[in-house]
């Protein structure tokens, strides 16, 4: 017990190793945007897919956005994925089709496999432009996304493209400014690090974009997984394409507003994200393919976050009955859990990561509600921890994954 | 008691550090949302339509001044005082600073204008017909409704935008954003960081070999397949590869090779002379591009660029993007869209 005590607490080492890493880098290092200044190119055909589900409460507010932006009007197209929705989401979507003539074209989904990745592959069987953008319904982008999203694609070695998510209504509560802090260390200091140091940014999904040719590759969206995200980023590298990450391409979304809806979502990503571990690992570090060998590492570190909670509450139980048995001086190693814990976890986000992007965003004031991260590390390590005890379980009893759309706090207009 | 104190001292202890927390959580101080809108109005031509819209509020007085060919001076709403120069050769009140003249207004030239040499403008210009300033002036901003020409050893310290043609002699400075809605020629010698034209010439005029009717391939139209090399890789003297290139060493494409795709490199990019590439050209290190090589598609390098006299990047139809922190580039050298060096740009003669 000691030695795996010992174990866990040697890769919690790592994992804060590679977050003091990380952050250093960004206050410090060489930043790469080589993308960000393509302001003017022979502009490709881009098909926009906003995955919608029951979304009566956003999806005119990312409608009207997309109208808006700077992108030819000629080469873009929108397709709103309505997903089976049982809401007013289609009507809506309905009436944009008629406000602006040619620009929309709808993909109303009423039968098949439920889950976002089910209905992009469906949609995907309708496109034919080599870049397509995907967005969540309760995103709201700028003028200026589309082209900054587009432009890494001009590189033949990108397959997939991801820009920074910013909460919009993190002013609302104690949890949405804790996420706030979250996402900020997340994109700010976690991803933008990665992109410098030629690691694995990661595809989240939604603010992002994907290569036709490439997707096409590496066999489409895999309509089996929860993040569908996760995947695509492991099947790219694995096939020798980039993700390429755009901190300067932000775009403002909803974060839940009630912790049950964060223990779900959070609980979802975690289910998802082991999923990808338990395919991929492996392959990944000693499979015959094109990553290179630091990518190989981070992947499998990257693969290997959400796991890290069962781990760490493993080992503070394992701590507990080592030091009521009296085995070995190890009050160091209680304390050494107990400080890198909090960098090991926690959606990716370490607080001195979150201290660095919060200075780097120019903000001040927030950081004062940095302890209170703690609340949000506490519930974090125990949901994920449920959540991989359930995914186990459930793969002993062979059940199905289940998706679970994150519920939307916005007004409905 | 003893206890009942070390309970209390300890709460007391753990609670001190939440106070400034539990004050920003009642008092919202810093819980707006990232401003990120902003940000993308990366338009280069953002200050000066924002300074146009400044000079819609004088359009009044210089259409008078410009019948009566009289000066005028005033002060904006901004509280920014204003100038506007009539048919007068001079500006009134300069006022001598060293070597040099300082001019501390907003000034408007509502006729054609010929500056004398070595001016400081501390605000914005707006020319409304052809201006050419003097050796060794200093401007803050220009907008120019005609051509605008700068005198040798000149500055630009924050935007300059023609509507017309903007050239800068030799050895200008130009920080910020240049533009101009025709053409920017920049002599030898002058450094830049941003510009941005349909048409921009890097020292003397072409002879015309201009590129033309050539498809862009970066992104759009059909889809070449991807070759990815995990090493260094070279592609031989005149050889036509009809695909995207990736290596993840050296890249060397040989004189006089083509490639109907996009290339990128993850280390060093060599284009020797003559090269032609439909897509787009990236490297993640340092690029050099020969004599007389045509790239149809944005041109990247993540360190330093270096593209010899005769380079065709873009062209009329189809604009592109060249950038990189690093870029020097030698007379001769020909763009269609924008220029963008992050750090440092450099129009060097040819060698």
């Amino acid at each position: 017990m000691v030695y795996l005590l010992y174990s866990i607490v040697g890769v919690i080492c790592i994992y804060t190793a590679r977050h003091y890493w990380f952050t250093l880098n960004r206050l410090f290092g060489f930043q790469r945007h080589p993308y960000i200044d393509i302001d003017t190119a022979d502009w490709p055909q881009v098909t926009v897919l906003v995955a919608a589900h029951n979304e009566e409460k956003v999806i005119a507010n990312i409608l009207s956005a997309l109208m808006t932006v700077n992108y030819p009007q000629d080469k873009m197209l929108v397709m709103p994925v309505n997903d089976r929705s049982k809401d007013r989401t289609r009507q809506i979507i309905d009436k944009f089709v008629k406000d602006f003539p040619g620009r929309i074209r709808p993909f109303h989904r009423t039968s098949g496999k439920p889950g976002k990745a089910a209905a992009l592959k469906d949609a995907m069987e309708l496109i034919a432009t080599e870049v397509t953008l995907i967005f969540d319904a309760d995103y709201i982008p700028g003028a200026g996304l589309i082209k900054q999203l587009v432009a890494p694609f001009f590189d033949p070695e990108v397959g997939g493209v991801m820009g920074r998510v910013v909460p919009l209504n993190c002013g609302t509560n104690l949890l949405t400014r804790l996420l706030d802090l979250e996402r900020s260390g997340g994109y700010q200091v976690d991803q933008q690090a990665r992109m410098n140091l030629r690691l694995v940014p990661q595809h989240g999904g939604t603010v992002a974009g994907v290569r036709l040719s490439a997707l096409r590759e590496i066999g489409g969206w895999d309509d089996t997984t929860l993040t569908e995200d996760t995947d695509l980023t492991y099947r790219l590298l694995l096939h020798g394409w980039k993700t390429a990450y755009q901190n300067r391409s932000e775009c403002y979304e909803e974060v839940p507003e009630t912790w049950s809806v964060r223990i779900k979502q959070i609980m979802r990503w975690a289910k998802g994200h082991n999923q990808a571990m338990m395919t991929y690992t492996v392959r990944l570090l000693f499979g015959k393919h094109l990553a290179t060998f630091r990518e190989r590492i981070d992947g499998a570190l990257l693969l290997g976050v959400y796991i890290m909670a069962p781990v760490t509450i493993l080992g503070w139980v394992f701590a507990l009955i080592l030091f009521y048995r009296g085995v070995a001086p190890f009050n160091g190693i209680v304390a050494l859990l107990s400080i890198t814990t909090y960098a090991a976890v926690g959606n990716f986000a370490a607080f001195f990561e979150i201290a660095a992007a919060v200075r780097l965003d120019g903000n001040r004031n927030r950081l004062a509600v940095l302890p209170f991260l703690a609340l949000g590390f506490v519930v974090s390590i125990f949901s994920v921890s449920r959540a991989s005890i359930s995914q186990v379980y459930g793969y002993l009893t062979k059940a199905e994954l289940h998706w679970d759309k994150t519920e939307r706090f916005r007004t409905a207009p | 008691m003893a206890v009942a104190s070390l309970v209390m001292l300890t709460g007391v202890l753990l609670t001190v550090p939440l106070i400034p927390a539990f004050k920003e959580v009642r008092r919202k101080t810093d819980a707006e949302p990232l401003n990120v809108i902003q940000r993308h109005a990366g338009d280069i031509r953002h200050f000066a339509h924002s300074f146009a819209e400044v000079i819609q509020e004088l359009k009044p007085v210089l259409e008078r001044c410009q019948r009566s060919g009289a000066g005028a001076r005033g002060v904006l709403a901004g509280g920014s005082e204003y100038l506007v120069v009539g048919n007068s050769k001079n500006i009134p009140g300069l006022v001598k600073q060293g070597e040099a003249f300082m001019c501390s207004t907003v000034v408007a030239f509502v006729a054609e204008f010929v500056c004398p040499g070595s001016v400081i403008f501390g605000q914005e210009i707006y020319a409304h017909q052809r201006f050419t300033g003097g050796a060794h002036n200093q401007y803050r901003a220009i907008l120019g409704e005609n051509d605008v020409s700068l005198g040798p050893a000149s500055t630009i310290l924050r935007w300059a935008h023609s509507e017309k043609v903007l050239t800068a002699a030799a050895r200008c400075h130009l920080y910020g954003r240049i533009s101009a809605a025709q053409l920017i020629r920049v002599e030898q010698g002058c450094t830049f960081l941003r510009i941005n034209a349909p048409r921009i010439e890097l020292g003397t005029p072409l002879s015309a070999k201009e590129s033309v009717g050539v498809s862009n391939n970066a992104v759009s139209g059909r889809h070449p397949g991807r070759l990815l090399y995990d090493g260094d890789f070279e592609i031989p003297a005149g050889e036509i590869i009809h695909n995207n290139i990736v290596t993840r060493g050296r890249l060397v494409i040989r004189a006089g090779a083509r490639v109907e795709g996009s290339v990128k490199s993850n280390k060093d990019m060599l284009l020797e002379d003559r090269v032609t590439v439909e897509g787009s050209v990236i490297s993640a290190e340092r690029m050099l591009i020969g004599r007389n090589c045509v790239v149809h598609g944005p041109v990247i390098a993540e360190r330093k660029m270096v593209i010899r006299t005769g380079t065709h990047c873009g062209d009329p139809q189809e604009a592109t993007t060249v950038s990189s922190p690093e870029i020097e580039v030698e007379e001769g050298v020909l763009i269609f869209g924008t220029l963008w060096a992050r750090q440092s740009g450099t129009v060097v003669g040819r060698q």
